[in-house]
């Protein structure tokens, strides 16, 4: 027979790749914690799915409550073998290791009792393994311990209380500790302690009380009895206190088919690995989050401050006016046709005209030093024509401008410390962050400070040549600052042209060469058409004059371009330095937490949907309730 | 009424702990209301100030205490005869204490006297016990007369308190219990076989044992059909347990260990009984005498002095603790500010030695020499000089007008300055951050960044002559050693200027910058260094035999001006930052005064046992 898959590999998986994601977190307790439940869910299932996929295992029944409460009383009731677990009625706690009652076949599927120290018994009913646990609430902490990893490997919980303990605060805790883990049943032993007329009453606060835990629980799973009553000889059948207890006894060891006992365990491993990442290791990582966000939003909004007081300034505006203006030209034959577009578009690469006229002189009159030299000249001016200005702008930057550049980043890494989080950054450890307990080596580190300061100065004064001055992440902020004022720069020139050359242009501005050159054709076809040749003179004269008509429409279009051009302001230029190089470490831890973060919601939406179906298969009344919600 | 105090001197240093240890408490920066939660303090708080006696009998308090379904409300209605609620069918079913007070005593005791932190009510409807709404310091109170008379000549008057239990998911009943428990001269500690060994029970018995002035160790709800072999077994396990638990074995005020004094408390028992009555509850050793007659039978000053003497020892554990806390972490904030002073003198001291005013020296020199020039060689030079001082307004008067200032960097030591001091806070910041990571509020980035703005609000600190004044003799002894040397100072100095060799002399001085970029050696270690500049310097003072002058000139002006950088950043930065808030820290701890609390603690201490052999009231 191929077993079928006891648990989905995708979600192992998963749950797999997210424990190494939190590991990595070695700082934050949070991920800590979600990494260790889940690793200890995995062992769990380690257990479960080892050899053959678990699917022999009986269904594991374990007695939780206080000590005192009749756990073993009621664990002897319903096996119906008075003493197999030791009872008293005096000394407290009586059962200091589990009980176990599992057929003889089942044994061998039960292998994580080897580790705890267990008396087993067998029983004729296999399928199901009934374990009397040590109480949870005694001096003896060691109970609590084996208590703990029996219930954790279990798949049906029933807590026994009693009228008496019925509020006690210790046993309560744990019952909620694993109320949200495992399917449970509700037993209120020594009931006979209580006379008749009060049962009711005592009844309905215990329920009250496990109602408040969470619990939606109605007579199915609810069983008030008395395992010491049903066992005496002198049984009080009139109570119904014995049929209660039958009751229990089929519902516990009742059949259940494989492919549900499979669904219940798959249901009891989803909630563990949602118990993993649900209460405070979510809000831990939600509040670490936002708080990360916000300070990223505080310091890049604090960048974007600094580059648009640069773009600001009057000198700055000017220089991108004019960057703009010649972009405009550029782009300016594209919007007009015909015979205008010739000179627009000499006049978009006029930067380069007197480039391109010395190296025609050049390849034409052979190289000398004085056209080489002119040659180069215009090169450079071309290029300080081009894109040149948008570095000038950037590279304009007052000291003071520096520093605030300077300071935001040191505030991200401070900010990192603050949160305890700068290991988590993967970036080498700032230069303060080696002991530099040696005179020397301090020394050192103050020469190299000091004299980097001082080059800084001689570099912000125009003395040095300003190069090697910012640091690595103020020059990738402004490579990337750089890359988007150009495509800024683009867009606008391109809006700007479309807003102000239109068809009316192309019109008005061919006009006139269109005459010309229709009047000269038609000189000239007459001419050839009478054969005679028309004197060299018409043609230069042709030529000059259809160069002058076309003038008016070039300055057209030249007085088009030329007014107050609309600037794109310099906020929605600063806008796009959405992740500037300061505020990086800052970033790529706030990304990390946001990876583990998105991880953790996908992992519990796979499994909220999934728990929903399964929680649809199993019955309440057979295997237990469930908490709400 | 009569009264008997603690001998004056005592009462007068209890009263000194007592109000001295809320002021330490405060000073630490803790709530009151945690102070409440310290163990051992609210019940001393919570003693009356003095041994209340009526008719040559104290008045004692006796509370039931137990675990949720003991029985305690019923064992009250039992004795006292009030009807409060008991009984199965709530858990819990007590939210409030109630007190049962002789109706003897009803128009001769002060109740707030007797409980002085509580607030009394008079107990007319029984529900109000139920309402969970009350504050915890709600005391309601009736009187009640005796239900057995018994012919015991009793030596004390027992106020009987009803408190809810310790261990429900009520957890305000829990410490309303606890703060009662404190209050108690003598306990009734009620437990039930299922309950009796757990944790949270055996913790509450280890803290009445180790108070109590009398414990009587009730088991009720036995069922098991030999009542008295189930009780004797339950407690020679408790017995057992207490033996064994390291717990227990702390001594109590009176110097007993606990386990020692509980293995002579009483023990009783009782059946489980719907409708129980007293005579169900019987000792377990079968000479005692009844339960009732033995609670009221105690020899009450050994059981209120036993009781004092635990409260009393607790509380001062408690105050000396505290003051100890306090103490040490004055002594701990004043090691702080001296490790930051640390700090800010080594930062103000590498400024101070990356700079050297060598310009102002020469200035200094020039000045002292042509003071000493004699009179004939001053006539000469009269016309240079003259000359020079126009051609240097005239210069002047230019780069006033002209725009661009050219190369100005290099001769502005305060803009220099100025950015070392910008680069200083930096350092300063992280290392602080270093060094006080417990404060890390203190030391947020934000108020860092803020701190730093503000610094750089204020100039730095000018430059006082004093060095210079300093110097001014040995410039002359010099001038006088070597009057060669000083007129050819003296006169080239003219000429310097007319060169523009002022400019010269000044571009060195600033270019401290660059040789004292090796930090606090000074110019000499600079030269030492290599420092071109330096070097330069140096040799030059060398040749004009002033090297003595130059290495005194260094030295006393980066011990000058490492002062004045000091101040201004103590002032600046550090003083709003952090020292203000640890300087008032400090403040508030000494005026707190630990160390009186400490040695009234030590007095009471001393005096104690000699005032209890003499024994309660006098």
């Amino acid at each position: 027979m191929t077993a079928p898959r006891f648990f989905p590999q995708r979600i192992t998986a998963r749950i797999e790749e997210l424990i190494q994601e939190a590991q990595r977190f070695d700082r934050l307790p949070a991920a800590q914690t979600m990494a260790l439940r889940l690793e200890r869910v995995l062992g769990v299932m380690d257990d479960r799915t080892g050899l053959d996929a678990g699917l022999g295992r009986p269904v594991v029944i374990v007695l939780l409550g206080g000590t005192g409460v009749g756990k073993s009383e009621l664990f002897n009731a319903l096996l119906n073998k008075p003493g197999l677990s030791p009872t008293s009625s005096t000394i407290r706690p009586k059962t200091t290791c589990a009980h176990v009652a599992v057929a003889p076949a089942d044994k061998q599927h039960l292998t994580f009792l080897d580790e705890a120290d267990v008396v087993t018994t067998d029983h004729l009913l296999s399928g199901t393994a009934l374990i009397d646990a040590p109480d949870v609430d005694s001096t003896e902490s060691v109970h609590l311990e084996r208590t703990r990893r029996l219930v954790e490997r279990a798949d049906i919980v029933v807590y026994v209380g009693s009228p008496d303990k019925r509020a006690n605060f210790s046993v309560q805790e744990e019952v909620r500790r694993w109320a949200a883990r495992k399917r449970w049943f509700f037993v209120l032993n020594k009931l006979d302690q209580i006379p008749e007329r009060d049962r009711e009453t005592v009844c309905a606060d215990f329920m009250g009380r496990v109602r408040e835990l969470g619990f939606d629980v109605d007579q199915d799973g609810f069983f008030a009895v008395s395992a010491v009553a049903a066992q005496s000889a002198t049984q009080t059948a009139a109570d119904g206190l014995n049929e209660r207890l039958e009751r229990l006894r089929a519902v516990l060891f009742a059949y259940r088919a494989r492919e549900q006992v499979q669904a219940l365990r798959t249901e009891d491993v989803f909630n563990q690995v949602r118990h993993a990442l649900s209460g405070s290791v979510r809000q831990d990582l939600d509040r670490l989050h936002r708080s990360l966000s916000a300070h990223e939003q505080e310091l890049d909004g604090r960048v974007r401050e600094v580059f648009l007081k640069a773009l600001s300034t009057p000198q700055s505006q000017d220089t991108l006016r004019r960057i703009i203006r010649e972009q405009a030209w550029r782009v300016a034959p594209s919007r007009v046709g015909g015979f205008l577009a010739l000179p627009v578009w000499v006049r978009g690469r006029l930067a380069f005209s007197g480039l391109a006229y010395h190296l025609a002189r050049m390849s034409t009159g052979g190289p000398s030093l004085t056209r080489m030299l002119r040659a180069g000249w215009h090169a450079a001016k071309a290029a300080w024509q081009g894109i040149l200005p948008m570095r000038t702008i950037l590279q304009g930057f007052s000291a003071e401008e520096e520093r605030r550049l300077a300071e935001i980043a040191q505030d991200a890494r401070r900010t990192l410390q603050d949160l305890g989080l700068d290991r988590l950054d993967g970036a080498k450890p700032s230069a303060f962050d080696p002991p530099t307990s040696t005179p020397e080596a301090e020394q050192a580190l103050w020469a190299t400070r000091l004299l980097n300061q001082s080059l800084n100065v001689l570099r912000t004064q125009g003395v040095l040549p300003r190069k090697s001055e910012h640091s690595d992440q103020d020059q990738r902020t402004r490579e990337i600052f750089q890359e988007r004022l150009e495509q800024a720069v683009l867009s606008s020139a391109g809006l700007l042209t479309a807003q102000r050359l239109g068809l009316a242009h192309t019109l008005v501005g061919n006009l006139l060469p269109f005459l010309v050159f229709g009047h000269a054709s038609v000189r000239l076809v007459s001419g050839w058409l009478a054969g005679d040749w028309l004197p060299f003179d018409f043609y230069l004269t042709a030529v000059a004059v259809f160069l002058i008509s076309l003038v008016p429409g070039y300055l057209l279009v030249s007085v088009s371009l030329t007014r107050f051009g609309n600037l794109p302001a310099p906020s929605q230029l600063v806008q796009a330095l959405d992740a500037p190089g300061e505020t990086e470490p800052l970033r790529r831890v706030r990304l990390d937490v946001e990876g583990l973060l998105d991880r953790v919601r996908d992992l519990e939406d796979a499994l909220r949907v999934s728990t929903e179906v399964l929680q649809q298969e199993l019955d309440p009344s057979r295997f237990g309730a469930a908490i709400r919600g | 009424m009569s009264k008997s105090v603690f001998s004056s001197s005592i009462q007068q240093q209890l009263n000194l702990v007592l109000e001295c240890v809320p002021r330490v408490h405060r000073a630490l920066g803790r709530e009151d209301a945690v102070l409440r939660g310290v163990p051992g303090w609210s019940e001393l708080v919570g003693r009356p100030g003095r041994i209340i006696v009526h008719e040559g009998r104290i008045c004692l308090v006796c509370v039931l205490f137990g675990p949720s379904g003991a029985g305690k409300s019923t064992i009250f209605r039992l004795l006292t005869g009030i009807p409060v609620p008991a009984g199965e069918t709530r858990r819990p079913m007590t939210f409030n204490c109630a007190a049962a007070v002789p109706e003897t005593l009803r128009d001769v005791l002060d109740l707030d006297e007797l409980f002085p932190s509580y607030r009394m009510h008079p107990l007319m409807e029984l529900d109000v016990l139920s309402d969970r709404q009350r504050s915890a310091t709600d005391l309601f109170f009736q009187f009640y007369q005796d239900q057995i008379p018994e012919p015991v000549a009793e030596s004390a008057w027992l106020i009987l308190v009803d408190v809810p239990d310790f261990n429900t998911v009520e957890q305000a009943n829990r410490t309303r219990a606890e703060a009662m428990l404190g209050r108690a001269e003598t306990v009734i500690f009620t437990v039930y076989p299922e309950a009796y060994k757990d944790a949270a029970v055996m913790e509450q018995l280890r803290a009445a044992a180790g108070r109590a002035g009398h414990l009587v160790y009730l088991i009720t709800k036995l069922s098991a059909s030999n009542e008295a072999e189930a009780a004797r077994t339950i407690w020679e396990d408790v017995l057992h347990h207490v033996r064994d638990a390291p717990d227990f074995q702390t001594p109590r005020g009176d110097g007993l260990r606990i386990g020692e004094f509980l293995e002579q408390a009483n023990v009783y028992y009782a059946p489980r009984d719907i409708s129980p009555s007293m005579e169900d509850i019987r000792p377990l050793n079968p000479d005692a005498p009844d339960f009732w007659s033995l609670i009221k039978g105690r020899d009450a000053v050994e059981v209120y002095w036993s009781n004092l003497l635990g409260v009393l020892d607790k509380g001062l554990i408690a105050a000396d603790m505290l003051a100890r806390e306090a103490s040490a972490q004055c002594e701990e904030l004043r090691r702080r500010l001296e490790t930051s002073d640390q700090r800010m003198v080594e930062v103000s001291e590498r400024i101070a030695g990356s700079q050297f005013p060598a310009g102002e020296l020469v200035e200094l020199i020039i000045a002292v020499v042509k003071e000493s020039r004699p009179g004939w060689l001053r006539m000469i030079t009269l016309p240079v000089s003259q000359a020079a001082g126009m051609l240097l307004s005239v210069r002047t008067l230019f780069k006033r007008f002209s725009k661009t200032e050219r190369r100005t960097v290099l001769r502005d030591r305060r803009q220099l300055e100025r950015r070392r001091l910008e680069e200083a806070v930096d350092v300063l910041l992280d290392e602080w951050r270093r060094d006080f990571s417990t404060e890390a509020d203190l030391f947020t980035t934000q108020r860092c960044r803020e701190a730093a703005r503000r610094l750089q609000e204020h100039e730095p600190p000018p430059v006082r002559d004093d060095w210079k004044e300093a110097l001014r003799a040995d410039v002359r002894d010099w001038s006088q050693r070597h009057p060669w040397y000083g007129s050819l100072v003296g006169t080239l100095s003219e000429m310097l200027v007319l060169l523009g060799g002022a400019a010269l002399v000044l571009d060195l001085a600033v270019s401290g910058g660059i040789f004292g970029a090796v930090g606090q050696i000074g110019v000499a270690g600079a030269a030492g260094a290599g420092s071109l500049g330096a070097g330069t310097v140096l040799k030059m003072f060398e040749e004009l035999k002033l090297k003595d002058i130059l290495e005194k000139a260094d030295a006393k002006w980066r011990a000058q001006r490492r002062d004045e950088l000091e101040a201004h950043l103590r002032e600046h930065l550090a003083e709003p930052l952090f020292r203000r808030k640890w300087r008032e820290r400090i403040r508030a701890l000494d005026e707190a005064d630990p160390e009186a609390c400490l040695a009234a603690v030590e007095t009471i201490r001393a005096r104690w046992p000699k005032q209890r052999d003499s024994g309660g009231p006098s």
